[in-house]
């Protein structure tokens, strides 16, 4: 495929075996330009969508495109480019965001103050390994409560965006159900004894 | 999640298996994964689309930084677009491209001849800071046209940018510490200057030249 061969609507996957068949060449440059841009306004929406600045989206989104331009050699096509493509925008945004902390969330505690001591449970939580904390969340949460955790805290998801996903009927939607995961999750970790306060 | 849960590369790619296919089991029941699709879902289609003002400037800025890093240069460009590269965006516009080629050609014509010095003092499309390079361009035996300059002190790079006779850029040459570049004879090129760096950052530069070989200017966009 030549650079005259590249047509708006030729595939993500010809575009993409043509940039990756000579890299630095000006035929993959080309590919590489076309593929990149076709796809710059969802990681753009995809970033300002987490991280509410359109600043700060258009840096995330520009080191992602680019990020993606470098590693375009590496990537072995065992999955869609799309699909490539989101896990770098994914990896890059989560590193640029503060996770909300799985017991207190500035934004679904409206009393919680923003800069106040942490409690025992949450300086627990703080201690444990990823994948400690996982366990606790599958054993002692419902499915729904499980997915809003997951969405919240690990996804960054907008409360208005996990209550339209999961469809979530209650008046108080996903923080309705996200302050009754974590009163869940002070009480698993009461029960097991792991923190010794005596409310939350 | 258990041992068994995808990488979220998998997982995306099973946004294209309708609910129910097997292969979607273990996603449909896991609440992380499920997560993670739900999130590539978006990803592909958002619901929650920035501004409309926010979504026009960063898809026009995101273009140019893909065609500058990509499609052009040798060097990498760290700073965001300016006053300046917006300009460039907008007259990237079709219909406004002759038109901003006659227009340019003409404030260069007419420097020339308030000035009387031929091309040597030409002003490209960016104002070069203080302190400019001091460049020339000669030919040497065989007719190829050499570019020599001088860099100012504290430079340890050079580029060498090429323009079009409508002045859009053409290429940009990293020649590390070289001071000087051959063309061949035949070159597209008709304006040339050199970018002095200290590392990424543009220290100085020359003001815009013609390249010689007779062609002239001409307010004929490419």
């Amino acid at each position: 495929m030549t650079a005259t061969d590249l047509q708006p609507e030729t595939p993500d996957a010809d575009l993409l075996e043509a940039a990756q068949a000579e890299p630095g060449s000006e035929a993959a440059r080309r590919a590489a330009c076309q593929l990149l841009s076709r796809h710059r306004d969802r990681v753009y929406a995809w970033c300002y969508a987490r991280l509410g600045d359109p600043e700060k989206a258009l840096d995330v989104a520009q080191e992602v495109l680019l990020s993606a331009y470098r590693r375009l050699s590496t990537f072995e096509r065992r999955s869609q480019f799309s699909s490539w493509l989101y896990v770098i925008a994914r990896n890059r945004c989560c590193s640029e965001m503060r996770r909300p902390q799985l017991l207190v969330d500035e934004e679904t505690d409206p009393e919680h103050l923003k800069g106040a001591a942490k409690d025992p449970a949450s300086i627990y939580i703080e201690s444990r390994s990823e994948e400690e904390v996982l366990a606790l969340i599958r054993t002692d949460l419902d499915p729904l409560e499980q997915k809003v955790i997951w969405l919240r805290c690990f996804e960054r998801m907008s409360i208005a965006r996990i209550t339209e996903v999961l469809e979530i009927t209650e008046a108080s939607g996903a923080r309705g159900v996200l302050q009754r995961a974590r009163r869940h999750l002070r009480a698993a970790l009461r029960r097991r004894e792991l923190i010794t306060e005596t409310s939350s | 999640m258990t041992d068994r849960c995808p990488s979220p590369e998998e997982i995306a790619s099973l946004a294209s298996v309708a609910r129910g296919d097997p292969r979607r089991a273990h996603v449909e029941s896991c609440p992380r994964c499920q997560a993670i699709l739900l999130s590539y879902e978006e990803f592909m289609a958002p619901d929650e689309p920035p501004p409309e003002a926010h979504a026009a400037d960063a898809s026009a800025e995101l273009e140019s930084v893909l065609r500058r890093e990509v499609l052009g240069p040798t060097i990498r460009h760290e700073r965001k677009m300016g006053t300046r590269d917006r300009l460039r965006c907008f007259f990237r516009v079709p219909v406004l491209a002759p038109a901003a080629a006659v227009v340019a050609i003409a404030l260069i014509v007419i420097a020339v001849v308030e000035n009387g010095r031929g091309g040597a003092d030409l002003r490209g499309p960016a104002p070069a800071p203080a302190a400019p390079v001091v460049a020339e361009m000669g030919t040497d035996g065989d007719g190829a046209r050499v570019l020599t300059w001088q860099p100012p002190a504290g430079c340890n790079r050079s580029v060498v940018v090429l323009y079009a006779a409508d002045l859009s850029e053409i290429s940009r040459q990293d020649v590390a510490t070289a001071r000087s570049l051959s063309l061949p004879r035949a070159h597209e090129a008709r304006y040339w200057r050199v970018l002095c760096l200290r590392g990424n950052e543009e220290v100085s530069r020359s003001m815009l030249q013609e390249l010689g070989g007779g062609a002239g200017i001409s307010a004929s966009p490419r």
